[in-house]
């Protein structure tokens, strides 16, 4: 009965989610970073400049109104530099305030290059395309790496992987996935 | 949408979906499932009372654990007292489950040879342990060689006539809980010694051994490890780290050390510590490495000293895994809707047996044959469910 019910809820819950996800996938105010043209980041100066202006732009809207945080969330990408300076004013005292419900932090870039803060919602983790990134960063970086997930790839191909995982995500697929990954 | 289940070894599925779940709420004797954490929130035994949880993190949960409290002999007028076991295995879950099975009975059958729980009687009972998975292994050797590159830590704790007893191979660890009337506070005492090359005595005794191998340790991924593999210098298994003849074909090249080896490179011998019960002792928290990554020892004492006995074990639990969700920039709510398997990149498994001493009740003798409690820790998932 216990199984049954939790079930029950998880269900309902899942379900829910692939709505609010499709419905955020229909809308225009496409919330990755991938929607941003990718030439920005052609260069490493023009993408410090970006990353910079970016950070001042999001730290001035959050100091204005705190809730306004969660709208610019999901595009905004900053260096690691910064998002270490930055990213928790309090001392950790709450958990990653700055991360939109549903999603986490990574950091996504090669050795020696700029790492990226990129949010990702977590059930991508479960995702198989997901999976093999996941194993790249384990190789690298062991499971015992402090701090965010880092996946040691280009932007280029991270976002690729995303967009397939967004591509396949309608509902039915979505579930298929799912159950693979769960059995 | 099926969700993976949890089995409780023990007889009667303590995860029973169907019509008559509402009645077991609470009192259920082998404990519950919920996602991927099992949890047993209170018993009763010999010496006090228990709570166990479990979280799976790996693909197959490599976690095991029990606890025993009644007679630890076979015979009926021999020692009574409780046993805790924690097997954290690596590598895969072959080795911890076979410690589950067996190491107990082991213990009991050496208890009942020797006619008393000692210090010498639980080493004997790991050291055969080891050698029947070692034998298990040669036996296996042709249809399934990567038994060789299993392997798991194992902590054991006797409470046995106002004392306890802890054995470790490994980094799992115990920690008792002193309470501290002056400050109305209970402090944290370690009881076990731990096996893991990020303890600087630990590489000292790795080189010591090995003073002709300048890569007994080596640093990898800002991690210690012993031959740049393993983190623990003790375990029980890893044949292939043992006996040279494990090191080779068919075991799969990238189980092998690459180069060979005359001399065992971990070692299956416990260390012992022997803890004379004070009345001030409150409580024993035994727990998997994955809990102490997050938790120090005292935080750990402090959450059982505040928070009611009930569920104990799986507050530490999720306070660990509260942790874990904030060193991942993510909630807690959403580390859990990330399935197994993926989970290890966000938290070990963890086990967690916490055991209150009701000192009072060990002198009551005669309660000792009548409350008999034999439970382990979920077995996990082991193959996919339809």
């Amino acid at each position: 009965m216990k199984m049954g019910r939790f079930r029950g809820f998880s269900m309902k819950h899942r379900v829910n989610m692939l709505f609010r996800v499709f419905r955020r996938n229909r809308s225009t105010t496409g919330y990755y970073r991938l929607d941003r043209p990718s030439s920005c980041w052609k260069t490493k100066a023009s993408s410090c400049l970006f990353n910079m202006t970016n950070y001042l732009k999001t730290k001035a809207k959050a100091i204005c109104s705190s809730s306004s945080a969660r709208n610019l969330g999901p595009k905004r990408i900053m260096s690691r530099g910064y998002t270490q300076f930055g990213h928790d004013p309090n001392g950790g005292k709450t958990e990653s305030s700055d991360v939109p419900k549903g999603q986490l932090a990574v950091y996504v870039g090669q050795k020696d290059g700029d790492f990226q803060r990129v949010f990702v919602p977590v059930i991508y983790f479960n995702h198989p395309l997901f999976g093999q990134l996941l194993r790249e960063a384990e190789e690298e970086f062991g499971y015992n790496h402090p701090g965010a997930i880092t996946i040691p790839c280009r932007i280029s191909e991270f976002e690729h992987v995303q967009t397939r995982i967004k591509q396949g995500r309608t509902p039915r697929k979505l579930l298929s996935w799912k159950r693979q990954a769960s059995s | 949408m099926v969700k993976p289940c949890w089995k409780p070894s023990v007889e009667g599925d303590g995860s029973r979906r169907g019509s008559d779940g509402t009645a077991r709420r609470g009192g259920d004797p082998n404990g519950r499932c919920d996602g991927l954490m099992w949890y047993k929130d209170l018993g009763s035994l010999v010496n006090g009372e228990f709570s166990m949880a479990v979280i799976q993190a790996n693909g197959l949960l490599e976690d095991q654990c029990q606890l025993e409290s009644g007679s630890l002999s076979f015979l009926n007028s021999g020692p009574s007292g409780t046993f805790i076991g924690v097997y954290d295995g690596h590598g895969g879950p072959e080795t911890s489950r076979f410690i589950n099975e067996s190491l107990f009975q082991n213990f009991k059958k050496i208890a009942t040879e020797h006619q008393e729980v000692s210090a010498n009687v639980i080493k004997k009972a790991f050291l055969a342990t080891e050698e029947e998975f070692i034998s298990q292994v040669k036996q296996q050797w042709l249809e399934k060689p990567q038994l060789a590159s299993v392997g798991s830590c194992c902590l054991v704790g006797v409470i046995c006539d106002g004392l306890v007893y802890v054995a470790n191979v490994g980094d799992s660890r115990v920690v008792l809980g002193r309470a501290e009337p002056a400050y109305g506070g209970v402090t944290a005492l370690q009881l076990s010694t731990e096996h893991n090359a990020s303890i600087e005595s630990v590489r000292d005794e790795l080189r010591l051994l090995h003073p002709d191998d300048p890569q007994i340790v080596v640093l990898k991924h800002k991690v210690w490890r012993v031959k740049g593999i393993i983190q623990v210098s003790r375990s029980i298994g890893d044949a292939y780290l043992k006996k040279a003849e494990f090191n080779k074909a068919p075991l799969l090249a990238k189980f092998r050390l690459p180069e060979p080896f005359s001399k065992q490179i971990l070692n299956p011998e416990p260390s012992i510590f022997i803890h004379k019960l004070n009345p001030k002792d409150q409580f024993l928290i035994f727990a998997s490495d994955g809990l102490w990554e997050h938790l120090t020892n005292q935080e750990a004492v402090d959450i059982v000293h505040n928070y009611s006995r009930n569920g104990i074990a799986k507050r530490l639990v999720k306070a660990a895994l509260k942790l874990a969700a904030k060193k991942r920039e993510m909630r807690y709510s959403d580390l859990k809707k990330i399935d197994r398997g993926v989970r290890r990149h966000f938290h070990d498994d963890i086990t967690v047996v916490v055991v209150f001493l009701d000192q009072s009740s060990v002198s009551r003798s005669f309660f000792r044959s009548s409350t008999s409690v034999s439970i382990r820790g979920s077995r996990g998932v082991s193959s996919p469910r339809s």
